[in-house]
């Protein structure tokens, strides 16, 4: 009953979304979405993406999207948000979601015949593995290829992203909010939070936590010292930061090449102490996926002069 | 019923919103939003159909997790580029979906102020 | 036994109830403090009111403070954030704050 009732507010909120007249409105909308999302991976009993999608889906992602509303204060008629170019096009694009939507009802109802039951396999070998959460085994220990490269491409995208940076100055100057209360609480949720996060870490090896959800609330605490208008130490030291940026993929990356000097396979943690290099790698992903999702938020070019768009491309600072 | 199915079958009308809004929205924040709703539809699907037939399962729940991570960071990058677009020619949208309606005539207003930088 | 099984569903439903009142208010008020006002007090109590409820029937004692700690947490937190959003709501309009604005 109250998974009927999620999993059709799920499509709701998203029309809802879509269909919201401003573009302030969508981007609130999307920020319940995400909240909601976090509810529905309670109930998919997979607690690990609830509090992934909770710090990033529905908080980190609502900062970001909000700050670029901010900054793109343009002449754009808020009404007919669904208005497209072509009647015709329009109607071809419904009559292709239709007929998409019958496949992948067929699809969706069709019984999976897996030839590999994949929970049995993660629990028969989840004693080697080092860890005793299942998830985490997969991330670090069965599956750690995946996710070293997806710490990469983050890396990449990070690195696009400070590239287009206009200036260090004026990114997220206009968002910041003094208040004697929000300072005074700032001291209180801040060690707080970093308290949440290392323990998301730590629990990590043996319950839901991890990795990604540490990273996600220190990036929290982070964006939240900026928009406060807080300077943070190292802020001026491009090369500490790049240390910091690339520093989860390298410790990943030179642990994952300790079993290759030995004649075995790279990423193959030693069996005696494969906890304690998952748990080490787990620590510098962290603290690295931490600066990186905050380099993501710091990362957004100065905001465009009111009226003077400039012609072509200004220099950078 | 399985508990998975409604939140599997969720994920696929998500997956139909979010593309067909991202056909028919012009606008590259929207466009960004009714992408994220696809990504969503698509972690929904993957978990939720991995675990209807042979229960919790860690592995597709892994993938998603790095998943929201990656999805987050391309978002970040994509608003990137938008504000770094719209710096360069006042556009909230790309050309070739907003040149035809200046053709058009139909919203002169607009039409100035977004074709004022070319 | 019976008795707190009472006294718990009735504790959880009058919080639902509260989180329902707040919601409304939210949708129907016109200004914004005034939806503020009806987000953080309503919701407060209703989440108070539903941490409550589910203390007794927590196995650990741990469990039962990070429980109050997210109480005390969202009490926190939802005054700082109405405290900065009233305040970025006079920012914008010193003349008729508190009146007569939508959205």
């Amino acid at each position: 009953m109250i998974d009927l009732l999620l999993a059709l507010t799920l499509p709701l909120v998203a029309l809802g979304v879509l269909l919201a007249r401003e573009l302030f409105r969508a981007v609130v909308m999307f920020i319940a979405f995400g909240l909601l999302m976090a509810l529905v991976w309670v109930r998919l009993q997979a607690p690990d993406l609830a509090l992934a999608e909770a710090a990033i889906g529905a908080g980190l992602t609502g900062v970001l999207l909000l700050d670029a509303l901010g900054h793109l204060r343009q002449p754009h008629p808020p009404g007919q948000p669904l208005r497209s170019l072509l009647p015709l096009l329009t109607i071809l694009a419904l009559v292709l979601a239709g007929a998409l939507g019958l496949v992948l009802l067929g699809a969706l109802l069709e019984p999976l015949q897996p030839s590999v039951n994949l929970p049995a396999e993660v629990a028969l070998h989840i004693e080697a593995s080092g860890v005793a959460h299942p998830v985490t085994a997969v991330l670090l220990a069965f599956r750690a290829w995946d996710t070293l490269l997806e710490v990469a491409v983050i890396l990449v995208a990070v690195v696009v992203g400070l590239a287009l940076r206009f200036s260090h100055d004026d990114a997220a100057a206009e968002s910041r909010v003094s208040s004697p209360l929000l300072q005074g609480m700032l001291s209180w949720l801040l060690p707080l939070m970093l308290l949440v996060a290392l323990y998301l870490l730590w629990i990590g090896s043996y319950r839901s936590g991890g990795a990604f959800q540490a990273a996600a609330v220190m990036a929290a605490m982070l964006v939240l010292l900026r928009l406060s208008g807080q300077q943070l130490p190292g802020q001026n030291h491009p090369l500490l930061l790049r240390a910091g940026l690339v520093g989860g993929l390298g410790t990943f990356l030179l642990l994952g090449s300790v079993q290759l000097l030995q004649g075995g396979a790279f990423l193959a943690w030693p069996e005696q102490l494969a906890g304690a290099f998952i748990l080490l790698v787990e620590t510098a992903l962290t603290f690295s996926l931490a600066l990186l999702l905050y380099a993501l938020f710091e990362a957004s070019p100065a905001p465009a002069r009111k009226g003077h768009p400039p012609r072509t491309g200004d220099q950078p600072s | 019923m399985n508990t998975f199915l409604p939140y599997t079958l969720a994920g696929g009308a998500l997956v139909i919103l979010g593309l067909t809004g991202f056909i028919l929205h012009r606008h590259l924040i929207r466009r960004l939003l009714a992408f994220n709703l696809t990504g969503s539809g698509c972690f929904l699907v993957m978990t939720g159909l991995a675990q209807q037939g042979q229960g919790v399962d860690a592995v597709p729940q892994a993938l998603v997790l790095t998943g929201i991570v990656v999805a987050v960071s391309a978002t970040a990058l994509a608003l990137v580029l938008i504000r770094r677009w719209y710096h360069l020619t006042g556009l909230t949208g790309l050309p070739e979906d907003i040149e035809p309606e200046l053709q058009q005539g139909d919203n002169p207003a607009e039409g100035k102020t977004q074709g004022a930088p070319h | 036994m019976m008795l707190i099984d009472l006294l718990r569903a009735l504790l959880l439903l009058s919080g639902a109830l509260f989180f329902l009142v707040g919601t409304l208010g939210i949708l129907r008020f016109p200004d914004t403090p005034s939806r503020i006002h009806a987000l953080t007090k309503v919701d407060n109590l209703g989440l108070g009111l539903i941490v409550l409820g589910l203390l007794p029937g927590v196995e650990h004692w741990p469990v039962a403070i990070k429980m109050i700690l997210i109480w005390l947490l969202a009490i926190a937190a939802s005054a700082l954030a109405g405290h900065l959003v009233v305040r970025v709501c006079r920012e914008f309009r010193p003349s008729n704050a508190g009146e007569q604005q939508d959205d």
